[in-house]
Order: structure tokens, then sequence, then C-alpha cells
């Protein structure tokens, strides 16, 4: 048993570094450890797993990296089992497709499967409909905010939705002058009043944290040219939502190779009082 | 009525015949069973001559023929017990049999006899057999003669005197029975000819029908040559081969020569046809003119690649026999034969020849341009090819080279390649063109020469040029967007990391694409301006490596380029679309340090904005962007600055939408604030923009009053976090006096419009506020800002 797990860590911690197949990627093991009360009740009379291995699996941290892998059971049929429903949002962008790039990469679209992901940021200029179907056809939940170069009128400048304890806001963000200036963006996010505020624009991938909550720029997914950023990597962001916590994946194409980081973000009492 | 009538009597006649067959059957097996030969063998003969019947379509023979054979069977299996029970001789029994009143019965039973004679050894099977074809000569209405003879080659097919077969040996060899059986397949063959010309000449398509009915009684002949183990490749090249085409060459009939070539080729293994290829080939150009011989020679073409590729041992084999030289000129000669074959019969020819070079010679392109030239000169003289089954195989032809070599530049090395798409019509041009692009998009092939997309853009005319033909109005609006797209993609794949190149390359497309219409432009500007500013940050990145001065001498060709490039597409009309560009290649050019070219750039920009932009939601846009350009612009001199700042807040406070107007005055506050290091800081005239938009915001408000309805706190409290922004930013003219003064404002107007309450105006100021108080808490060099507002 000893052994199997610590093949499982080995695995994780190589899979973090390179490019997980399958999203998303290895779940934390702090996130584990927040569940441990809801899910050890309801797993042991769920039968899914015996208490013993269920106390071996939560000591060395790996229970979500097991059932991740479908190896106990499939993501889904987890979820159902957990206080607060995980989300994985997928905050994509500024694609320019076919005016500044051909397509999207192919190991982005070998990563981004249907099925997998439950809503779509996306921040606008994608620019042609055939994008707005592939992203469609990957998640039906899609919401657009329009870019100065999209063809499709009927996207608004901003929106706002609430996905489980967090309120996003989405625009695109060429209306904010300056552009990519973070206390500018801060006063839509103000004025949106959001937790959230997703937008694009610069091409360049951004996660900032600060008083009033998360701004946070995806970068462009097809690494396109921008007069704003010089050397743009491809990158989009998934966001895994859990409760009062948002963990931010970014996936950046570097040399040819997916890099993916982690940033974890937590609401505070104090923007909660907010709502 | 009367084909039915006709079927019914038929149908009639059949189950009569076979009423009588079983009633004779009934009384010869009783003859059988009371050991009665004599009036068994009476009894058979009286049951074989409904083979007899001339009534009977093939179709309905054969069912009369099958119930015989079953008796057959029944009788031969008596004729074995009882040889070998020595009741009887079997000389005896040949000679008995030969007694039957008709020759068609007799013929019958002197087979099954024979077979019994054979399987006794009493005679050499050669003797026999050779009896038995000769014999079979008697019978010569056609289908009586080939049910007959089916038969015999039936039941003698495992008495051949085959090498290892228990009959060979002595002065049986295997010799005798492929004689045998060629003189079967002769004579049967001559039959079935012979048929097409018996009965009245109106049923001549019915006649063809009943003998494609009987072609495998025929064709079983030579399968069963196949499966003689005596067969070897010697035996096959020197007798069986020569032999068969004999026969196939001289019955000049079509149906014939063409099902019997399909048999050679489909029963003889592949081995055999490689090393035959020349005797093969050559009976082909000597088959009647109206034979389809491009369905067969594509048959073998097709077997031998297929072989080729069931394992690499064989290549070399293919090399020695010249297998693409031979079939080369073989195509050729077919060609030149059959005057009247179709153009699509032709390109399939070549189709299958291509396939067949690409899977045996991958490595010689000049056997493929070969082909492609062939095909241009049959294709030459004659208009565009409209013909669909042409078209589609002339697609399959130039299909084949990509998908084998996955990379287009193979095909651009054909010279051949593209003057076969010459010959394609528009719409078909189209197609090959989207198949090249989907190619090289699937391949991610980049196409790094200028020549090469020259001979590239060239080929995808149909795509990039706009036809002057008046289907455009047909051609669907998704469609022509879908294609324009696929062009759009196709630019980003053509390119180099050398500069030089890449500029030829630039060059090349611009060329192109400028020939495309005005519908087209839209779509294929924006990828070569893109390309174009990319290729600038490349150079710019080579700065510190590379000659200066001869850098930039480079950059303002391709600010020159993109200028030309640009204004093609301000005429066609897409202004928004150029203004943007015009926008993005000013601040590439800023980048560069090129203060007057970036200045030329935002001229086109703002003239475009005065006299294009008519829409009011367009202008929004188009304003932000602007401003937006221009607040991050610092190449330019005060007076320049002065102008270009000057006009876009003019142009803001010239929208319509009076909230559109404040958001764009205060956005133009930050034209005079730049937080960079050395970036402007005139205190002043933000103030001076910050007022003005609040006017605005208060002219918006009293509109609003007079309509009697609410919403435009929102714009109060904008310009609040505004004056917030440039308070922490350290501006001097920021007044904590002026934010008290907003805020109670706010407050206000928020009280005022309790009725009409605006929830998300309400979130807004409460967050600002609490973004104050944040601040004030904090403390350090921000928080002395706010220090001295009182909330």
């Amino acid at each position: 048993m000893g052994r199997a797990i610590g093949f499982r860590r080995r695995e994780r911690d190589r899979r973090r570094v390179s490019a997980p197949s399958v999203l998303p990627p290895s779940i934390s093991k702090d996130f584990g450890a927040t569940l441990v009360c809801g899910i050890r009740w309801r797993l042991g009379f769920g039968g899914l797993l015996s208490l013993a291995r269920l106390a071996v699996l939560l000591c060395s941290g790996v229970l979500i990296e097991i059932s991740s892998d479908s190896a106990v059971a499939p993501i889904g049929s987890f979820r159902l089992l957990l206080p607060f429903q995980m989300v994985l949002v997928l905050a994509i962008g500024d694609l320019h497709i076919p005016h500044r790039a051909p397509d999207l990469p192919a190991k982005f679209k070998s990563m981004l499967v249907p099925g997998k992901i439950q809503h779509i940021l996306c921040t606008g200029n994608l620019c042609i409909k055939e994008v707005h179907d592939y992203l469609k056809s990957l998640c039906p939940d899609l919401h657009i905010a329009r870019g100065e170069y999209d063809e499709d009128a009927r996207y608004p400048e901003n929106k706002t939705l609430t996905i489980g304890q967090f309120k996003l806001g989405l625009c695109h963000g060429h209306q904010i002058i300056p552009w990519g200036d973070l206390d500018s963006l801060a006063m839509l996010q103000r004025q949106l009043d959001v937790d959230i505020l997703v937008t694009g624009h610069t091409h360049q991938f951004k996660a900032y944290k600060h008083e009033a909550g998360v701004v946070i720029n995806p970068g462009s997914a097809t690494g396109a040219y921008s007069s704003i950023t010089y050397d743009v990597n491809p990158s989009f962001v998934l966001m895994d939502i859990d409760g009062l916590r948002v963990v931010v994946y970014v996936y950046e194409l570097i040399d040819g190779e997916v890099k993916v980081d982690k940033i974890d973000f937590k609401k505070t009492a104090n923007t909660q009082s907010a709502h | 009525m009367v084909p039915d009538a006709a079927a019914a009597d038929e149908e009639k006649c059949l189950a009569d015949g076979i009423g009588r067959l079983q009633h004779n059957a009934f009384y010869m097996h009783r003859a059988l069973d009371s050991n009665n030969l004599k009036d068994a063998l009476r009894y058979a003969g009286q049951m074989l001559s409904e083979l007899r019947t001339s009534s009977l379509s093939p179709h309905k023979y054969y069912e009369l023929y099958m119930r015989a054979f079953d008796e057959l069977r029944k009788v031969e299996m008596f004729f074995v017990e009882e040889t070998r029970r020595g009741t009887y001789s079997v000389t005896d029994l040949y000679e008995l049999v030969q007694h039957a009143a008709n020759i068609l019965p007799r013929l019958y039973l002197l087979c099954t006899v024979g077979s019994v004679y054979i399987k006794s050894k009493e005679a050499p099977a050669k003797d026999v057999l050779k009896d038995l074809v000769e014999m079979c000569r008697g019978i010569q209405h056609p289908v009586r003669g080939l049910f007959l003879r089916s038969y015999l080659s039936q039941i003698s097919r495992d008495k051949l005197p085959d090498i290892g077969s228990e009959f060979e040996g002595g002065a049986n060899t295997v010799n005798d029975a492929i004689e045998f059986v060629l003189q079967n397949f002769t004579e049967m063959n001559k039959l079935w000819v012979r048929m097409q010309y018996q009965g009245p000449i109106g049923e001549k398509a019915k006649r063809g029908k009943e003998r494609s009915e009987l072609r495998d009684l025929v064709g079983k002949n030579l399968h069963v040559l196949s499966q003689l183990e005596g067969v070897d490749l010697d035996m096959y090249k020197e007798t069986v081969l020569p032999r068969i085409l004999e026969q196939v060459v001289n019955c000049k009939d079509e149906l014939a020569q063409h099902y019997l070539m399909d048999c050679i080729i489909q029963v003889f293994p592949d081995e055999y046809h490689l090393q035959t290829l020349e005797t093969l080939l050559s009976a082909f150009p000597q088959l009647q003119p109206t034979v389809d011989i491009k369905t067969v020679l594509s048959l073998l073409m097709d077997r031998l690649s297929n072989y080729a590729v069931s394992s690499t041992e064989v290549l070399p084999e293919f090399l020695q026999a010249e297998a693409f030289a031979k079939l080369n000129s073989a195509v050729g000669e077919v060609i030149e034969a059959q005057v009247d074959m179709p153009i699509s019969g032709v390109i399939t020819l070549y189709v299958s020849l291509l396939t067949f070079t690409l899977r045996i010679h991958p490595d010689r392109l000049d056997y493929m341009d070969q082909i492609l030239g062939a095909c241009v000169q049959r294709l030459s003289g004659k208009t565009k090819v409209e013909d669909s089954k042409a078209t589609k195989q002339i697609i399959a032809l130039l299909s084949a080279p990509l998908e084998k070599y996955k990379d287009i530049s193979t095909a651009l090395n054909l010279p051949n390649y593209p003057r076969v798409m010459d010959h394609l019509d528009n719409a078909t041009n189209k197609v090959m063109s989207t198949i090249i692009i989907q190619n090289i998009m699937k391949n991610n092939t980049c196409i790094s020469t200028a020549d090469r997309v020259d001979t590239l853009l060239e080929l995808i005319k149909g795509l990039v040029k706009e036809t002057d033909e008046a289907q455009d109005d047909e051609l669907d609006e998704e469609d022509f967007k879908e294609e324009q797209n696929s062009v759009a993609r196709l630019i980003h794949m053509l390119r180099t990391d050398d500069a030089e190149e890449m500029f030829k390359i630039i060059s090349t497309v611009r060329k192109h694409i400028l020939l495309g219409g005005p519908k087209h432009l839209a779509f294929t500007v924006p990828p070569v301006v893109f390309s174009a500013l990319k290729l600038l940050r490349h150079l710019q990145n080579q700065d510190g490596d590379v000659n200066g001065q001869e850098v930039s001498v480079t950059q303002k060709k391709i600010f020159q380029l993109l200028h030309q490039t640009i204004e093609a597409l301000s005429s066609v009309p897409s202004p928004e679309l150029a203004l943007k560009l015009y926008l993005q290649c000013a601040e590439a050019a800023n980048d560069c340090g090129l203060e007057p070219v970036s200045y030329e750039f935002l001229t086109q920009a703002f003239i475009l904005y005065e006299e294009e932009m008519a829409d009011s939601k367009v202008q929004v846009t188009a304003i932000h962007l602007i401003i937006g350009t221009l607040q991050r612009m610092n190449v330019f001199g005060i007076e320049n600055r002065d102008t270009l700042t000057h006009k876009a807040t003019g142009y803001s406070a010239k929208l319509l939408k009076k909230p559109d107007q404040c958001r764009a005055v205060y956005a133009c506050s930050h034209l005079f604030w730049v937080n960079e290091q050395d970036g402007v800081k005139d205190g002043e005239r933000v103030l001076l923009c910050l007022k003005r938009a609040l006017r605005i915001a208060n002219a918006a408000q009293q509109m609003n009053a007079t309509r009697g309805s609410s919403g435009h706190v929102t714009l109060f409290i904008e310009m609040l976090n505004k004056y917030l922004y440039f308070l922490e930013k350290g501006n001097p003219q920021i007044t904590s006096s002026a934010i008290h003064d907003l805020i109670d404002l706010i407050r206000t107007e928020i009280q005022s419009d309790n009725t009409t309450s605006d929830p998300s105006a309400n979130a807004f100021f409460s967050s600002t506020m609490r973004y104050i108080e944040f601040h004030k808490q904090k403390g350090g060099s921000v928080g002395e800002n706010y220090e001295q507002i009182k909330v």
C-alpha cells in the first residue's frame, strides 16, 4: 500500500511539472483536508472506500488525486458527495483567429476536451463564428464579452454572473483606459461589484489580488500579436471554484511545452459583506 | 403485362420440368435400388432430357440443373459402389451409358461414369479427360453446352493429374491437367460469346444480361487453373497466360474481354502479374475499343500498389520488373487506342498510375511530374473541365501527392501540378484550393520562401482572386466567409525567421491579395498587416546586433507597405477595420521611434473617424481605441501631441449619447497623466477633463430629470472613482473638497432617487466608500492623500 502511494505521489509530481493530459490537473491536497469531515461520513456509508483506506489516503494527501484519476470514482460522481460543488471555469480570450493566428495551438486543443468544464468565460476577440462554435462545443454555458474585432455585435460590452459563492465579471478591456491598468480595472470591478473580474486585451496573463477581489487576465490563447505586450505566449486560465476558495491554474505554452502554474485565492469575510 | 406473362410462363415451364425430373428420378432410384441398371439408365436419360429445354432463362435453367446435379451425384455413388463390388466393370459402364437416346443425357452420364473411371485408375486420367472434353463438343447450344461443360469441370476438379495429386504420375503430367482445363475454358468461352449472336436482334440487351449471369461458369475455369499446384510462375508465364490471353483477344467480344481480364487479375497472384507485366499489358491495346479498360487497368495497378506495400521485400522486384515504365507506356497506349474514352476515364487511369508510383517510387518526383504532364497533355486543347466525374478524378489526382507527402512543398516542386489545376473550372479550383489549405494547416507546414509562396498563391488563385463571373451572386455568404477565413489562416503559415525573405514573402502575399475584390480584402488584409507587424517586432528584437541604419530602411519599407495595404482596405469600404489597423501601425511606429510615420497613421485613422464613422456605437468603440492608443504613445513632440489629444478630446465631447460623452471625456484625462517615470503629468489639464466630464454628467442628469427617469447616478460615482484615482497618483490639482462635493452630490441623488432606487448604483457607491475607508486605514503614502477625506 505504502509503495503504491509513493508511486502515486511521484506520478503527481511529474504531472505537475509537465502538462496534465486531462483536465483538471492534480487538485491540491489542502482541498482534501478542508473536506475531511464531509467526505469521511459520506464515503464511509456510501461504501466507496473503506474507512481504513480512506484514513491512509487522507494522511498521504492523495485522496483527491486518486479520485481525479478516476481510479476510485469518476470525478462527476464524487462531486455529488461534496458539501460544496466543485466547478471548473475556463477563462480564455483574445484568440484573434484568423487575423493574427491560424488556430489554437494543437497542444491546447488536445487538452480542452468537451464535458470537463462547467462554464466558459471568454474575453472576446474570437473573432469568427467557427471559434464561437468550437468554444460552444467544449461547454454549452459560454459567456462572451465583446472585443473590438468581434464581428458578432450581439456580444455585450460586459457581463456579470454568479458561480457558487462567487460573483464574476467579464469585460474585454479595451474600454478601460489606460489599457491593462490595474487601478482602473479595480474601478470597473467596484462598478460591477464582482469578486473576480476577468478581462483581456493586453494578451498577457495576469492574476492579481487586491483589497476587493481578484482580477484575472487569461492572456491570448493563440499567443496573438499585441501592440501592448511583446513576446506573447499562448495562455489560458482554468478556475476551480470551490466554496469560498478559487484555485487558478494558468496554462502557458512556452517554447512548445505547456507549463502549468497554480495560484490560490480565498474569499475573505470582508468581501463577502458585499452581498 | 407482357414481361409478367412471360415470367409466369417461364415459371410454369420450370415447375413442370422439375416435376417431370422428380418423377423420373423417383423411378430411377427404384431401379437403382433393385439393381436394375438398364431401367435406371433409361430413367436417368429421361430425367436428364429435361435439361434439353430451350424455354428457360439461364437463371431458371440453373435451378433445374442443380436438381439434376444432385440426382447425378447419387447415380455416381451407385456406380462407385457397384464397380467396387465388381458387379460391373467401369469400361462396360462407360460403353453402356452411351446407349442413351439423346446426346445431352448421354454426355451427362458419360461424364459421371468418366469420373468414376478416373477414380478407378483403370485408364490414365489424361485419356479419359481428353475423351470427355472432346465429346462435349457435341453440344453446341450455348446455355446447354455451358452447363454441361461446367458439370464436367465440377466433377473433374479433384481428379486432375496435378502435382501432388494421386492421379499424377506415369503418362499423366500436370501439362495434361492444364491442357484439359484450358481446352474446356476455350470451348466454354466460345459458347458464351456465341450466345450474344443468337436469337432476335431486339433482345440484345436482355441477352447481355443473361450472359453476365453465366460469366462465372466461364471464369470458374480460370479459378481452377490458379488452384493447380503445377501452375508455377514458369508454367504461368510460358503456357497458361499466353493461352488465356490468346483466347481473350481473339474472341473479340466486349463483355468477355472485360470480364476475363478482370478475372485474370483477380484470381492469379500479384507476384505473377508483376513478373508477366509485359505480356499482360500487351493484351490491353488489342482489346475491343469499347471495352472498359480503365477499370481493369486501374484494378491491376491498385492491386500491384497494395502488393508493393504488403511487404518491403517485394519492392526490389518492382524495380527489377521496371513496373512503372511498363504501366506508364501501357496507359499511354490504351488511351491512344481508345479514342472515345471519356476524359474522366483517362484521369482515372492516371490516378491509379499515380497511386502506384507514390507507393513504389515515393522518391521519384520526376515520375509523378511525368504523369501529371501526361494529364496536362490530354486535357490541353479542351476548355475547362466541367464534367463532374472528371473533376472528381482530377481532385483525387491532385490530392494523392498531398496526402502521401503531407507537405505542400513537394507539390510546389512539380512543374506540372499547377498546369493540371489550370484546367479546373472555378468551383472545382476552389474545392481543390481548400483541400490544399487544409493539408497545410493539418500538417502545420510553413512555406518559407517567397518563390514558393508565389507558386502556392498562384495555385489557389480561385480563392484569392475575384472571379469575374456572375455566379458571385449565387455564392453562399457562409461558404464565402469560410473560404476567405481559411485563406486568412493560411497567410500565417507563410513565414520564415529570415527577415529579408519574410519581407519578400509579405510583399508577394500582398501582391496576390490585392487582386482580390472588395469582399476578399476585408478577410485577407488583416493577416498580412499583422504578419508585417510581427516582422517589425522581430527586427526590433534583433536591433542590437544588426546595423541600425540598415534595419530602419527595412522598417520604413514595411511601414510603406502597411500604409498602402490598409489604404486598399479603407477604400473597400471597411473603414472600421482600417481604422483599427491604422492604430496598430501607429503604435508600432511609435515603438520604432518614428514620429512622422506614427503621426501619419494616426492622421489616417482620424480622417476615417471623421469621414466614415456614422454609427454611434461604432464611434464609441473607435474613440476608446483612439484614446487608448494615444495614451500609450511617447514619440510625439509637444506640438504634435497637442494636436492629437485636442482632436481626440474634441471627438469625445461630440459623441451622441451623454453618458458615452462623459466616459470618453474622463478617459481623455489619462492622455495628460501617464504613470510611467518620465510620462506626461499635466495635472491642470487632467482636472479640466474631469470637470468637463462632470458637466456632461450633470447635463445627462438634468435630461433624465426632464424625462422623469433616473439611472445616471452611476456616472457621478464613476467620476468620483476617477477623482480618487488621480488623488492616489498624487495629482495636486485634485482637492479633497472637490471629492467631498461629489460624495455629497451622489448621496443626495441616491436619496432623492429613493422611489426608483438603483441597486447596482448603490452597490457601486458602497464599494467605492469601502475602498476609501480601506485606504484611510492602510495609511502609507497613498493613505495620506485620503486622510483629508471625511466620509
